[in-house]
């Protein structure tokens, strides 16, 4: 009975280990997929945001160099010197840009990096609130069947020890004995006003 | 005048016997195939014939009358249910009789049980009220008292 239950116990912690295990594994796949979806995210974001500037920049550029070819106020030499200016311009911009899209990529990173630091936290979190109640289970678990096999342990020791008692006095005890126990069952009943 | 005889009457056999005796020496009052004397010699015990004849000898009552007064006496007679672990001896009996005699009087005849189980002591019925003395019932007693007792320091502990 004793080693049964004990049996039950165990089979229940392997049951939660297993859980548990299985639990971590797939805790950690979700890791991997979310940290690969914000990785594909930033990057589609960044380049993106990349082509689109230069495809402004561009524009911008052909734009003006169209409104400048095609106008005759402008002499020759003012032309070239807008042209020169508008090159300026357009370099400058797209260092900014660049500068800005450096700035924006670093950023990113960081965010990604916080965001992954935040799952990992959250999921050993997890784990160990998971762990912890496994544990609190199972010593909850092993300190009842202690409880529970004393207590049963206990109950059949009185078991014994009283068919041992009973079995004993039956044999044992003498005429005389038998006979003082059935005057002394009537001296009770008397002050109990049976008799 | 029922004294002498009465202190026969001990147990509900005792009292049962003493009937159908009374029964058939009652017989003769109406049927002439035998006479009273002859029964009360021929089918009554010996020691309760000797008891009816002195007794009778001394009241100077009839035989009817006489008999028709010991059925009123025996009909006031309370019956003790008593239930033993064992078969007592003639002599453990008289002791428990004269302990009724002594402590209940004399107008009381024992109807006796025996239980092994009970392993000692007695179980006493009179008059509708009970009392378990037995052995068994203290024995178990003690066991549940252990028990609740055993109960109680594991809620402390806890």
């Amino acid at each position: 009975m004793v080693l049964a239950m004990l049996g039950v116990v165990l089979f229940f912690v392997g049951i939660g280990y297993q859980k548990l295990a299985r639990r971590n594994h797939e805790l950690y796949e979700e890791l991997t997929r979310i940290n690969q979806d914000i990785k594909n995210q930033h990057e589609k974001i960044i380049l993106d945001a990349q082509a689109k500037a230069q495809q402004i920049l561009a524009d911008a550029s052909k734009r003006s160099q169209t409104l400048v070819e095609a106008s005759d106020i402008f002499a020759q030499e003012y032309k070239t010197e807008f042209r020169a200016r508008l090159m300026q311009v357009l370099a400058k911009e797209e260092s900014e840009f660049q500068a800005i899209y450096e700035s924006v990529k670093t950023k990113s990173n960081e965010v990604t990096l916080n965001i992954t630091k935040s799952i990992e936290d959250t999921l050993a979190n997890e784990m160990k609130q998971m762990r912890d109640v496994m544990m609190t289970q199972m010593q909850k678990g092993l300190e009842e069947y202690k409880k529970s096999a004393y207590a049963k342990l206990e109950e059949e020791v009185a078991t014994v020890v009283d068919l041992i008692t009973k079995n004993v006095l039956k044999k044992s005890l003498n005429k005389d004995e038998h006979k003082r126990l059935v005057i002394e069952a009537l001296e009770e009943a008397k002050d109990h006003n049976v008799l | 005048m029922y004294s002498e005889l009465l202190t026969h009457i001990q147990t509900t056999d005792d009292l049962h016997t003493l009937k159908e005796e009374i029964s058939v020496l009652q017989k003769t009052f109406y049927e002439q195939s035998a006479s009273f004397d002859s029964v009360l010699s021929t089918q009554v015990r010996k020691y309760i014939a000797d008891s009816i004849s002195k007794e009778l000898n001394s009241s100077g009552i009839g035989n009817k009358e006489y008999l028709e007064g010991l059925l009123k006496e025996l009909d006031k007679l309370s019956t003790v249910h008593l239930t033993l672990s064992y078969e007592p001896d003639a002599q453990s009996f008289a002791s428990f009789y004269q302990w009724f005699v002594d402590n209940v009087g004399p107008a009381i005849v024992l109807d006796v049980y025996t239980n092994p189980n009970l392993l000692g002591g007695a179980q006493i019925s009179f008059n509708g009220k009970y009392y378990d003395g037995s052995l068994i019932t203290k024995i178990n007693q003690i066991n549940r008292s252990r028990k609740i007792s055993q109960q109680n320091q594991q809620v402390t502990h806890e």
